[in-house]
């Protein structure tokens, strides 16, 4: 068949409803940090004008690493599978072109990303983590996984709740299992930044999906950070890692229960109330301003400071890499 | 002291009208594709060797990799508890994935 079309993305809403029952760490993120912030990204679909820009740089650097895996895996070396990673990155970059006069723009670009690319590979040329090759052959690289809980909305218990998400890489480091998870900073990679994936909502949760998915004991995450200097472009690399217990895991996931069940009274009130003690966290919450304005003013700085979605484009724990 | 950007690579390149960037050996793809790389690796070792390079910006792009692109073919609160969570179970076990459950390669 030449005409393929790919079936639409299903809603992670139930039906005539903002109840979500398919929660990735991203909105559950949102959902933890203000409800606000949730409604605003996830049943709005605002995002920051240059958001699309961290966005596209750090998909298609996690496209490129799963790209090299994939050539290594299947028996090319470094150098040869480096080229070929690169080739890709381009021609996927071909129609890229961010706003370099915006601060994200000015180091996060498609010469910036190429750099980087090349970079992460040459510094992790020498590696103790080993990708786990599947049993199909292919390497545990961006692993999408969806399960079930054993709980739903109390309002429909036909539906149970589904955590669904992306594993960058899944690694053994002697002997042990991990989940590599890589993230871009332009934040100094020492402990500052590293503990604040202790306690973590994403780390835990990736923890508990690669036991899921590997049917393995993972002892935890790796976090791969990749630091981006922005006064003139420059790359530092440092892993750390954090650890989860069963019992640390089966807390989050008690917890869970109690976030989900308020989310889903935030949705029948059609009302998700601020959390002004989160708006200075992490640099300051970009719908800061927004929320700092008048109720009957805010819907003109929405509109005029960030974009709108489309419903087809607005951010879905559902949507496939 | 501040380096300029190896404009000569860019400008070689430019001047050789390469064909697609490609793996294929022998090619000018492939030098091409092995020049890019080339040119971040002596840009990083520049950097560590002190010297600074120029931030990109609008008016002064060092190596013009979207020109190269350009000739890269794509290839053929209410109630805010509706109910009272059970603090009494036993611990939640999710559901062994079944059918729903992608690994996407």
């Amino acid at each position: 068949m030449d005409n393929i079309v790919p079936l639409p993305t299903p809603s992670c809403f139930l039906s005539d409803s903002y109840i979500q029952y398919a929660w990735d760490s991203t909105s559950l993120g949102y959902l933890k940090t203000c409800p606000r912030l949730y409604y605003y990204h996830m049943i709005c679909g605002y995002i920051a004008k240059d958001e699309s820009i961290h966005l596209r740089f750090g998909s298609e650097y996690h496209s490129a690493i799963q790209d090299f895996e994939i050539h290594r895996a299947s028996g090319l070396q470094f150098e040869d599978a480096l080229r070929e990673t690169v080739r890709l990155l381009l021609i996927r970059i071909k129609d890229w072109d961010p706003d370099i006069t915006t601060k994200a723009g000015t180091y996060k670009n498609p010469r910036t990303l190429v750099q980087l690319v090349v970079d992460y590979f040459d510094n992790y040329r020498q590696d103790s983590a080993k990708t786990i090759i599947l049993e199909n052959g292919r390497p545990a690289v961006e692993l999408s996984f969806r399960f079930a809980l054993d709980f739903g909305p109390t309002g429909h218990p036909e539906t149970q709740y589904m955590l669904c998400g992306h594993l960058d890489r899944v690694v053994t480091i002697n002997d042990n299992v991990f989940v590599i998870d890589h993230k871009s900073t332009t934040t100094t990679l020492g402990d500052y930044w590293f503990n604040q994936f202790n306690p973590s909502n994403q780390m835990t949760l990736y923890t508990f999906a690669g036991k899921v998915v590997m049917d393995m004991e993972v002892k935890g995450i790796v976090i791969e950070g990749a630091q981006i200097g922005l006064e003139q472009f420059t790359t530092r690399f440092a892993r750390g890692f954090t650890y989860r217990s069963d019992d640390l895991i089966d807390e989050w996931l008690n917890d869970l229960e109690y976030h989900l069940n308020a989310a889903e009274a935030f949705a029948e009130a059609g009302h998700w109330p601020m959390n002004d003690m989160s708006c200075d966290k992490y640099g300051g919450c970009r719908f800061r301003d927004v929320c700092s304005k008048n109720p009957s003013v805010r819907e003109h700085y929405l509109k005029s400071d960030f974009i709108q979605l489309p419903p087809e484009e607005k951010w879905n724990p559902l949507k496939s890499r | 002291m501040p380096i300029d950007e190896p404009q000569t690579d860019l400008t070689a390149l430019m001047s050789l009208d390469p064909l697609d960037l490609s793996t294929t050996p022998g090619t000018d793809g492939r030098r091409n594709l092995d020049a890019i790389i080339a040119y971040q690796r002596k840009q990083r070792l520049a950097r560590k060797g002190g010297a600074k390079t120029k931030r990109a910006t609008s008016d002064a792009p060092a190596v013009d990799i979207k020109a190269l692109l350009g000739r890269i073919q794509k290839p053929a609160m209410t109630n805010l508890f509706p109910s009272k969570p059970n603090k009494d179970r036993p611990g939640i076990k999710p559901t062994a994935p079944t059918k729903g459950f992608i690994r996407r390669l």
